[in-house]
Formats: C-alpha cells, structure tokens, sequence
C-alpha cells in the first residue's frame, strides 16, 4: 500500500502525550549502593530486622551476579552506581489519610495522566493505591475493605502493620537469589502493594495500582505481594504511564502471587511507559520478575497483559502449578514500534497432577520495534495428565522490524498433552482490500484488525481496562502500516 | 562464547584441550593435504579454534539440553587409522559387514547401487561397489580425492561448515582424515542414489573418526546421496562427522542420513549446505542408535528461488540421548523452507529438538513452516523442543507448530478390542507415527530398507514385523 498519508505520519510523529515532569521536593538518595544505602531505606521505612536483613542478605548476593545477557535484547550497560535507590515525596511525613491531604500538585499530575482518582473511585468502585515515585501517597477505598478482613495497602504500610503476614510469604515465590533484577529489587525495593484476601472470601471490587515514574535519576524497585487464601478470589488491576525523559531509566520490579487451596487470582496489567523516540532515545528499561504460585489444590492464577510502553520490556509472568488440579494462564499483547525491544513471554511449571495451562500471546512489531516471545512450558515426572496449549501469534507491519519466537517445552511424564503453535504474518493486503472497499479508512481498517488480532487477550481483560487497552493500541499503532 | 567456566571442571576441561593439541601437532605432517599451504592454514585455525572454545557446556544455549560432558572425559584414540591397509577380509565378501551379528544394522541398498564403504576410517574396496555410477557422477574417498584435485576443494572445504561454528566442526577440520566426496557435473542425472557407508569400532580401540563429506552438485544436477553410519554394538568410540553441500543453480540434491551408531557409540554430526538460485535440497534424518547423538543441520538460502525441506525422526530407547539442531537461514527472497520432524523417547532415553528459521531482512516472500511431533513412550523419558522463529521481514508466511503427546487411547482400545495383544498394539501405534516421516522419503527404493530399520530399533518392532509383513 503506497497510499501517501500526511496525517499517519503526524500521528506517528506525534510527542508522547504523557510526557511531562511534576516539580516535587523530592527525599532522595545519592545515587549508587552500598550496604549503608540498603540500611538507610530499610531504616526509612521503619522495618523490622527480619527486613533489614532479608535485603542485606540480598544485596550480598547481588554482589556475586552478572546481568543476564540471553535475552534477544540490546542497550548500553547499566551503570548502577548511577542510579538512585531512594526517592519519596517530602509530603509523606505527614502522612496522608485521606485524598484532601494529598499534595495537589501530586493530584494534579493525575489529572493531566486522566487518572481521576476519585472520580473511578466513586464511580467505578475501585480501590486505588497510587504509587508516585516509590512511596504510597493515597489509598482508597482501604476501610471499606478492611471491614471484610481484606488486607490491602502499601507495602511499608503491610510491614507495619501486618509483618507476619509479610514475613510469611516474602520472597516464597521470587526468592532473593532468583535473578539479577529481582535480587536487585529484594535489596532496594521502595515500596509497592500488599494484598490478602481471607479465606472463602471474594473480593468485592477490582483491585487496582498506578504505577508512576517521575523524579529523575531513580529507578522504580516495586514489590507487589499477593497472596489469596484458601477459597477467596481477588481481581488485582495494574497500569501504568511515565514522564518523557532523555535518560533511560530502569524499572525492576517483582511481583509475588500466592493462591492457596481453591482460591482464585486474576491480575491485569496494563503497560505504557514511556517508549523513548524513534532514534531509540530514552524511555524505561522494564525488567521485571512476575511470578505466581498455585500452592494448593484446585487454584487458579492468570496473568493478562498489554504492553504498549518500554524501551525495553523483559518479563515472564509464570505460573507454579503446585497443587493438584491447579490453573495456570498466560494473555499476552505486546506491542513495539519505533526502536522498542521486547522479550516477554510466560513460564507455566507443572508439578502437580491434572494440572493445565493456556498461554495466548499475540506480539505485534511495528516500525523499528522488536518483539520476541520466550515461553517455557515444563511438566515435571508427577505432573500426571498435565495439559498445556500454547498460541502465539505476530504481526509484523513494515520491513525493518521483528518478530521472534522462543518456545521452550521440556516434559518429562509420558501422559503429558504439551501443544504449541506459532504463525506469522502481516495484515495482508486482502483483508485491507475488503475494509476499505466498504469505505472503511486504511487507519480504522488497520485497527479494526488488529483489534481482531488481539480478540482472545482483550476478551480476558476486565471491562474497563479492555476498553483503555484497545484505545492505546489505536494511539500506538497510528500510521504504523505500511 | 560460553566463557565463564572458571572454577569446577577447568582441570579436566584444560587436559583434554591439551591431549587434542598435543595429537593434533604429532599427527598433522602426516594429515592428507599437509602439502598443501591454504589446507594447513585451514586446519591450524581451527585446531586453534577448538583449544580457545573447548568442548561446549550447557550453560552454552546450544548446548543446553545436551551435555558432552561424558565425550570430553573419554580419551578417545585420536591416532587416526595407521597405514596399513586393513587385511583383505574373509568377512567382507559380498556385502556382509564385520562383526557380523554384532553390528548395529545393514546395508541399506540390495548391493546393486552405487556404494563407498570406509571401515574403521579407510576405503574398503571389497564392500565398496563403484562400478554402476552414472555419466558425470564421481564418489571418491576424502583423501584420495584431495590428492586428485586440491584446487577442487580449495574454494569449498570449511567454507560451508565454518569450523568457528562447534567446537565439533572445528575438531573434525582440524582431523578430517577420512571421509567420501561425491561431485556430479552439470546436467548429470543420477538415478539410483549413492550410498556412503561407514562403520566404525570394528577396530577395539576407542577410537575418535573424522569423517568429512563433501557433496557437490554442478548446475542442473540431481543427485541422492545416503549417508549411513554403523558401528559394533559394544565398541565405544566417537564418529565426528562434517558434511558439506554445494547446490548449484536449478540443481537438487537428496540427502538421506541413517544414523544407526553401535549402542556405545557416540555421534555428532554436523551438516550445511549452500544453496544457489533455484537450487533445492531435501534432508532427510533418521537418528536411531548411539548412546548419545547430535545433528546439527544448517541450510542457507541466499539465492532467489532456492527452497528447501528437512525432514526427520529420532527415537530414544533405554539410555539414548538423541539432539536434533536445525537452523534455516533465509537470507534471500522469493525462498521457501518446510520442515516436518517427528520424535519418540522411551525408556529412560531423552530426545531433543530444536528447530530455528531465521528470516533476515529483505527475505520477503519468505514461506517458512515448521511442525515437530513428539511421542513420549515412558515414564522416565524425556523430550524438550523448541521451535524457533526469528523474523525481520514483514512479507512473510511462517508458522510452527509443535506437540508432545502419547500414543491415543482410544486407538489402543480399536486394536485390542481386535485381539491385538496390547504390547503389539503400541508397537502398531508407535510405528504408525513414525511411518509418515518414512514415507516424506522421495526414493521408493529406500523407504522399505529403512522403514525396517526403524522397525528394528521399535521396542518389540521384531514380532511387529511379522504382523506387518
């Protein structure tokens, strides 16, 4: 299609819209790391020793690791003594306890994000933890909750005033040793979200998390715990967008899911940081270790994202299929264009019997975007009728991206069902042929079909997050056939 | 790469680097080409190669599933075969192979075909039969064929099958001292196929072979070439075979390998080939004995028009650990790849697959598809696969597909519900999956030979050869 089309090319051309920087006294740590830095956070935060200790213990092992260099992808070596491992708003001493307490200048930023924070909260019936930098400033909707006995909060706030809870469960699912990142992030992590739903319970209300990157030189190192005890539900939400910023900045955060016997856990994850330019300039470098575990019998984790921002983007969302009879699932879009990079994909262990998987991943490349899908599925020698199926799709659109595939599938239980099936291709001519000759424009044909291309994903996301997701696609895919 | 192994292991990683440098310096004055200037530049470099990388780790991606940890600790007989000339054999008489009973399989043609047999790594005459071949088709043995016609080689050998590729290819280069080259002139049209033989560990040494194979295929020629490997069933000993193709324009070659190693056996195998404008290559693989075998298959396609398929099957039984490592490079537009692999482990055996297409930029019109089956007979065995797609095109159909499953229930209750006893029904079932791999092969002639070949590597595939005959 050589159709000429000013106005994709200014779509394209078009300036990150969430590009702007929130003039915040920020509390913030010189940059690099040491023992001491760990200390001061640790301390900061009020921790309890078993803290402080489980992150010294970390950063020592961090010590002893070299950053992985397997993933299909490419940037300029991180220096992390340039980086800055703590930064809170000035405003959080007084800690506020409600929205009116909130800095408004914070509260303007959300604003212009088109985040209507109590907006959605009122209307909507979601709880919000907003994270801004790396301390919590508001949560909503946590009295309402905590009437039921759901716990859910800041991760400092958990450590307060929950701390076996934490204790309990840190670091069972990602341990400290795991990776370079995750190690990273058990030595420094800033702050996050906590969440515990009781037994037999099921959370009334989707719960949700703004992640936002703002004061400069920091790196974001999240910690988000879930654990769902036996027979409760609990729909988690989490999305995302950042400041433009010259400098890349690293994100590494960890997410930790438990579901014990019966109980049921769905998170959602939205995606959009700033990607950085089309010469490849800025944006975040997205390292991220998410992991579930099916702990007991008859449970059920799914992770469902879209991933539309990052420079870099390397995440495995996976799944534990500890107990009998657990559930794992895997909907993935991602998305790059301009000179983006991304190596995600899922991990679905089986262990138990009767287990089964479904991964769905849908990447789309597009201008100078490179997108790889890295899966592992591995059924264990008593994983007796374990079940995987495995989709993943690309879409390519234009000639100077790509689109990768890794599978991995290692079975070692002869009544294992393992099925994998990969396609590429482009948004063929045809299909474009037939939309426009009913007078559809080539850009609503174009999204038209990649919103078909992405159906099976969409479909598992919670109502109001499918139609943002669909939405940012359109923003993202803008002018990008070619 | 693979640096970092420091620590554990370096010891015995550096002795037996050391032991292949040490051979590789007393053995190369005598080496065949050592005359020749460009071929000891080739082979020092890759000698030089092989002490920098050493023998890969699974820590090495390629390596992952498949440790070689056990061939490095062997102090195979690196000494080659010696000169003298191996008696004439009472055995070798039409067509029986030495050791007799004790070898892992047979002949695979009915003794009229074109066929080179090396044995312990030198030509036997007897058993070879070069009287048949067609107009324009010449087979000769590695070292004589050096001899006849360096300037031949000079533009080919190791430049297809980079020795810097494994550190396998680059021991073999630096050692290849046996071996067959098969060259058909332009135009030239073989019917029957060409078989290559070689059965190693008649000797009782332990005993490393270098067999290189280069087959090279003038414009417009159409050739098949099978390579079959055979050995003792209790020699232990390493077979390290390079194999390289050359396709010119518009011609087609077959190649049919039959890897049916004597059960101590080790075999690694690696094969390229280059493929000119409307060039087209079909493999076809069969892995079946050795304790542990690894085929690395490489097709470039960086001509226009060029296509190719590989096909092949591999069968782990008791302790076997078989790897298939296949990588197409479509480099060129308007070229198009299919690949159908099928795999069964039982036992404690462990099969291993690994498929890469890689369409680079500019390859539009690429058509890449890709399916790999796996049949998972047991409880401790083992496969992992992992098909491969890397895309840098748009203009592109490319798909895999890949499964590990077990035989059907309900097939098995059809059978029995026949009075079929039920060891022979899986064994029907069983064989059922790999027959379509059999039948992709484009030689009648050779399907029946190797179909029972298959058969015989069957757990119980003896009595199912009644059943089915």
């Amino acid at each position: 299609m050589d159709t000429p089309n000013t106005e994709i090319d200014a779509l394209v051309r078009r300036e990150y819209q969430h590009g702007f920087v929130t003039d915040l006294e920020s509390d913030t740590v010189p940059p690099g790391l040491d023992e001491d830095v760990v200390r001061l956070i640790s301390r900061k935060k009020q921790e309890p020793a078993f803290l402080t200790e489980w992150r010294l213990r970390a950063y020592r092992h961090w010590l002893t690791m070299s950053e992985p260099r397997w993933a299909n992808l490419h940037h300029p070596p991180i220096d992390y003594d340039e980086i800055s491992y703590y930064s809170a708003p000035k405003s959080k001493d007084d800690g506020p306890k409600s929205l009116d307490e909130v800095d408004p200048k914070l509260l303007e930023t959300y604003e212009k994000l088109g985040i209507p924070l109590h907006e959605r909260a009122a209307l909507a019936g979601v709880a919000v933890d907003a994270v801004f930098d790396s301390v919590s400033v508001a949560t909503t909707f946590k009295d309402k909750l905590a009437e039921q006995g759901i716990v859910f909060c800041s991760f400092s706030e958990a450590v307060r005033e929950h701390p076996a809870l934490v204790e309990a469960y840190l670091g069972t699912v990602v341990p400290y040793t795991d990776n370079f990142f995750a190690t990273l992030n058990s030595a420094v992590f800033s702050d996050g979200s906590f969440c515990y739903v009781p037994k037999g319970l099921r959370c009334p209300m989707e719960l949700s998390t703004y992640f936002r990157i703002n004061a400069a030189k920091t790196g974001q190192f999240e910690r988000t715990l879930v654990v769902a005890d036996e027979g409760s539900y609990v729909s988690y939400l989490e999305g995302c967008t950042a400041p433009a910023r010259d400098e890349n900045q690293l994100h590494a955060a960890v997410v930790e899911l438990v579901a014990l016997e019966g109980a049921e856990i769905k998170y959602s994850t939205v995606q959009n940081w700033y990607p950085g330019d089309e010469h490849g300039t800025g944006g975040i470098y997205n390292f991220v270790t998410k992991r579930g575990d099916c702990r007991g019998n008859g449970s059920k984790i799914s992770w469902t994202q879209v991933e539309t921002g990052s420079a870099i983007t390397w995440k495995y969302p996976s799944c534990i299929l500890r107990g009998d009879d657990s559930v794992g699932a895997f909907y993935s879009v991602a998305l790059s264009n301009l000179r983006q990079q991304a190596d995600t994909g899922t991990k679905m262990i089986h262990l138990g019997r009767n287990t089964r998987s479904t991964v769905v991943s849908k990447g789309i490349s597009a201008g100078r975007g490179q997108n790889s899908y890295r899966g592992l599925v591995q059924i264990g020698k008593g994983a007796e009728n374990a079940r995987n199926y495995t989709q993943c799709d690309s879409l390519l659109m234009g000639d100077r991206c790509g689109a990768h595939t890794f599978p991995y599938m290692e079975v070692k239980n002869p009544s294992a069902k393992v099925e994998h099936e990969a396609t590429t291709s482009k948004i063929s001519d045809d299909q474009l042929f037939y939309c426009r000759q009913r007078g559809i424009g080539e850009e609503d044909a174009v999204s038209m079909i990649v919103n078909g291309f992405c159906k099976e994903v969409f479909r598992e996301l919670p109502m109001e997050f499918a139609v943002e997701a669909q939405k940012l696609l359109e923003v993202s895919l803008e002018g990008a056939v070619g | 790469m693979g640096a970092g192994g420091g620590g554990r292991g370096m010891n015995g990683a550096a002795a037996s680097a050391a032991r292949y440098a040490e051979a590789f310096a007393r053995r190369e004055p005598a080496l065949p080409g050592h005359d020749l200037a460009w071929l000891r530049d080739v082979r020092r470099a890759a000698a030089d190669a092989f002490s920098r990388s050493g023998f890969p780790t699974p820590r090495n991606e390629h390596w992952k599933y498949t440790n070689v940890a056990p061939i490095e600790k062997r102090a195979f007989d690196l000494d080659g075969a010696g000169a003298a000339p191996r008696a004439a054999p009472g055995n070798g008489a039409s067509g029986t192979l030495p050791g007799g009973n004790g070898t892992s399989g047979a002949f695979l043609d009915g003794g009229g075909a074109p066929r080179l047999v090396i044995v312990d790594g030198r030509l036997d005459p007897g058993l070879s039969n070069l009287e048949a071949l067609p107009p324009g088709v010449t087979v000769e043995d590695f070292p004589r064929a050096l001899e006849r016609d360096a300037a031949f080689f000079e533009s080919l050998l190791a430049r297809i099958v980079r020795p810097e590729k494994t550190a396998f290819a680059a021991l073999n280069t630096a050692f290849m001292d046996t071996g067959a080259v098969v060259r058909a002139a332009p135009g030239a049209v073989a019917d029957a196929p060409v078989h290559l033989v070689f059965v190693s560990g008649a000797e009782g040494r332990e005993r490393a072979y270098s067999p290189r194979i280069v087959i090279a295929a003038g414009a417009g020629a159409r050739i098949a070439v099978v390579e079959h490997f055979l050995g003792l069933d209790g020699a232990v000993y390493l077979d390290n075979v390079v194999t390289e193709i050359d396709v010119a324009e518009d011609a087609a070659v077959e190649h049919y390998k039959v890897q049916q190693a004597g059960a101590a056996a080790y075999h690694v195998a690696a094969l390229e080939a280059r493929l000119a404008r409307g060039a087209s290559f079909h493999s076809w693989a069969v892995s079946l004995g050795g304790r542990l075998s690894r085929h690395d298959i490489d097709v470039t396609l960086d001509h226009e028009h060029a296509r190719c398929s590989l096909d092949g099957l591999y069968m782990a039984n008791g302790r076997q650990h078989t790897d298939f490592h296949t990588n197409v490079e479509h480099v060129a537009p308007h070229c198009a790849s299919h690949e159908y692999y099928k795999g069964i482990a039982g036992g404690r055996g462990r099969g291993v697959f690994n498929g890469r297409v890689h369409v680079h930029p500019h390859a539009q019109k690429t058509e890449a598809h890709q399916t790999n089956r796996n049949l998972l007979l047991s409880r401790n065995a083992e496969i992992d696969t992992k098909p491969q797609l890397e895309i840098h095109a748009d203009d592109v159909k490319c798909s895999h597909g890949a499964t590990i499953g077990q035989l059907d229930e309900q097939m098995l209750f059809y059978l029995r519900a026949r009075g079929i006893a039920e060891s022979a029904a899986r064994g029907m079932l069983t064989y059922g999956f790999a027959r379509d791999v059999v039948e992709r092969i484009a030689r009648p002639g050779l399907r029946g030979p190797i179909g029972a070949a298959v058969l015989g590597h069957l757990p119980g595939g003896g009595d199912l050869r009644e059943i089915l005959q």
